[in-house]
């Protein structure tokens, strides 16, 4: 329950910091002229009602949420987004696609989606770890798994602050990229299939 | 832990597919991050120390096990003494563990009982070592010399009542090899065997069949003792009773054999039989079985049917243990042989629920009934 209550923090924390970087979006600013403006944070109400109801309190679904807000300020850096404005300005209507690039403003939110997702993968241990600690006193063991958020956060601590530092590696080539995107891809279905059997 | 290896995997496909399908090339790196902490590694060494082992000798006798695991490596390390089966723990916990930072020395103290027989590792110790992420798990065996040979425990019997009687049958025994001196009355004439005295040579039937016969005459001995020991599985196939019932044909074997019977021994179960024989020989023999004795599938009926050309051959006073919930059809089919069948109950676990100790009490007026000793405890042999 400890680490229940824990994974509830978080979640609040990182629902909190993805409703305050969407705010400063224009479709934000749009969105509150037809709704309320505390409707973004109708987030929240997952987590909490996860708890209540003995679900899982930072689930999947509530992480894919807060990724499409933090990702709205930064999807200037999506070539299928550049591309679909530079089809729709090449069929001649150079107007919605200048709209289009205006509602969307670059805003670099790349740092604070690093942090909702260590911050995610923190929930998901907390998730996990009283379902672990309790199968450990079933099976008469009686010892604390604390170690392991610890160890985390410093891991986590680490290549946060060192983010910058590993994202100015370039290889020059996309082909990298590719390579890289292709062989996780291929390990995440395999560990998938592999543990479904 | 399969959840937590799941979910990590779910968030890494997640960005994995957000970066694919908006072709945002940083968002790889973010997708890196969960499957990084698989890869931190498990690897673990432990080795054990300090071991005091006091062994058993019997069946119920104290054990005490003690020692020392060293674990070097970074997670959680869970050491295991399997006890399970083999002893009862009475005091101490088998199961040790903890945090390893780097280096670590876990102490099991364990005492109790021993409930199995034959020879018995009791040091069979196991380390399960999670890493620091709670992803990966090794585990490791260790390797302890605390091997102890228990025994069924033979108690002294002082008395046998029911046998302070005649045999009835003129035929006590009519096996060849290892008897008492051969009496005067004349039984049969039978082929020559190698070893038997050329005083016995029927020299006439040999000259008329032109093969050597030799006369045979009744043995003067004492009546050989079968015991025949239920192991057959059943639904109520409790530890209680078995460790009851071999103690009480380990001491009835040795009360008979001191007394110079020829003993011999089934075990329903297995279908295993040992034949009759004289001596300290065959009560190491059958000690030997009964030690390695356990439930098996058979049938004590067509355990029964299968041996009984073979009791009936010997005729000897059948001595049929077995427990309370046993529907005696094996004894029928040995009376109904003509074989002299003494049946005695074995107590097997005590029942705390009212119900079932009023079912056990209905089932020994039942046994009782049928001419079964019912024994409350293995120290008063009554037959």
């Amino acid at each position: 329950m400890k680490y229940r209550i824990a994974s509830l923090v978080i979640a609040i924390l990182s629902g909190i910091i993805a409703v305050e970087t969407f705010r400063q979006t224009v479709i934000y600013g749009m969105m509150s002229l037809v709704l309320p403006q505390w409707i973004p944070y109708a987030v929240l109400a997952a987590p909490l009602i996860g708890f209540m109801a003995e679900k899982r309190v930072f689930s999947l679904g509530y992480y894919i949420a807060l990724t499409v807000l933090i990702l709205i300020p930064l999807i200037q850096d999506s070539e299928v987004f550049e591309g679909m404005v530079d089809a729709i300005y090449s069929l001649g209507y150079g107007e919605i696609s200048r709209t289009i690039l205006g509602m969307f403003p670059y805003h670099d939110t790349f740092l604070t989606l690093t942090l909702i997702t260590f911050l995610y993968i923190a929930g998901i241990y907390f998730e996990n770890m009283d379902g672990i600690e309790s199968r450990l006193k079933a099976e008469g063991f009686g010892f604390t798994l604390l170690p392991t958020p610890i160890f985390l956060a410093l891991v986590l601590s680490a290549i946060y602050l060192k983010i910058d530092a590993i994202l100015s590696f370039k290889t020059g080539s996309d082909f990298i990229y590719a390579i890289v995107t292709i062989t996780v891809f291929s390990f995440s279905v395999i560990a998938l299939w592999r543990m479904g059997r | 832990m399969r959840n937590l290896e799941r979910d990590l995997i779910m968030a890494s496909i997640v960005i994995v597919v957000f970066s694919v399908s908006l072709i945002i090339e940083r968002l790889m790196a973010l997708a890196v991050v969960p499957l990084l902490l698989f890869l931190f590694p498990s690897r673990f060494s432990a080795g054990v120390r300090d071991i005091h082992f006091s062994a058993p000798a019997y069946v119920g006798d104290e054990v005490i096990i003690r020692f020392a695991v060293n674990v070097v490596g970074l997670g959680y390390a869970k050491i295991v003494l399997k006890t399970e089966g083999i002893m009862d723990v009475s005091d101490g916990n088998p199961k040790a563990g903890g945090f390893v930072p780097f280096f670590r020395k876990f102490t099991v103290n364990v005492r109790g009982k021993a409930i199995k027989r034959g020879k018995i590792n009791f040091g069979q110790t196991e380390v399960i070592f999670n890493d620091i992420f709670l992803l990966k798990e090794s585990t490791k065996e260790l390797e302890m010399d605390a091997t102890a040979e228990v025994k069924v425990r033979v108690k002294k019997v002082r008395k046998v009542r029911a046998r302070r009687k005649k045999v009835r049958e003129s035929y006590p025994d009519i096996d060849i090899s290892k008897i008492g001196v051969p009496g005067t009355d004349f039984r049969e004439i039978r082929a020559y065997i190698p070893g038997d005295p050329v005083k016995f040579i029927n020299w006439k039937a040999t000259a008329k069949r032109n093969d050597i016969l030799v006369n045979e005459f009744e043995v003067e001995g004492k009546r050989a003792v079968w015991f025949v020991v239920n192991t057959s599985s059943h639904s109520f196939s409790e530890r209680e009773y078995l460790e009851n019932a071999l103690t009480v044909t380990a001491s009835l074997a040795y009360y008979f054999t001191k007394r110079g019977h020829k003993t011999a021994l089934t075990l329903t179960g297995s279908g295993k039989t040992i034949h009759p024989d004289l001596g300290k020989k065959q009560f190491y023999r059958m000690m030997f079985e009964l030690t390695n004795a356990e439930f098996s599938g058979k049938d004590s009926l067509i355990a029964m049917r299968e041996v009984k050309k073979l009791i009936m051959y010997h005729m000897p006073f059948v001595v049929y243990i077995t427990h309370i919930h046993d529907d005696m059809n094996a004894v029928v089919e040995l009376i109904k042989s003509g074989l002299k069948c003494k049946t005695v109950v074995v107590a097997g676990k005590e029942y705390e629920n009212d119900l079932a100790k009023i079912a056990r009490e209905l089932m020994t007026r039942e046994k009782l009934r049928r001419g079964a000793d019912v024994m409350k405890d293995v120290i008063r042999v009554r037959m």
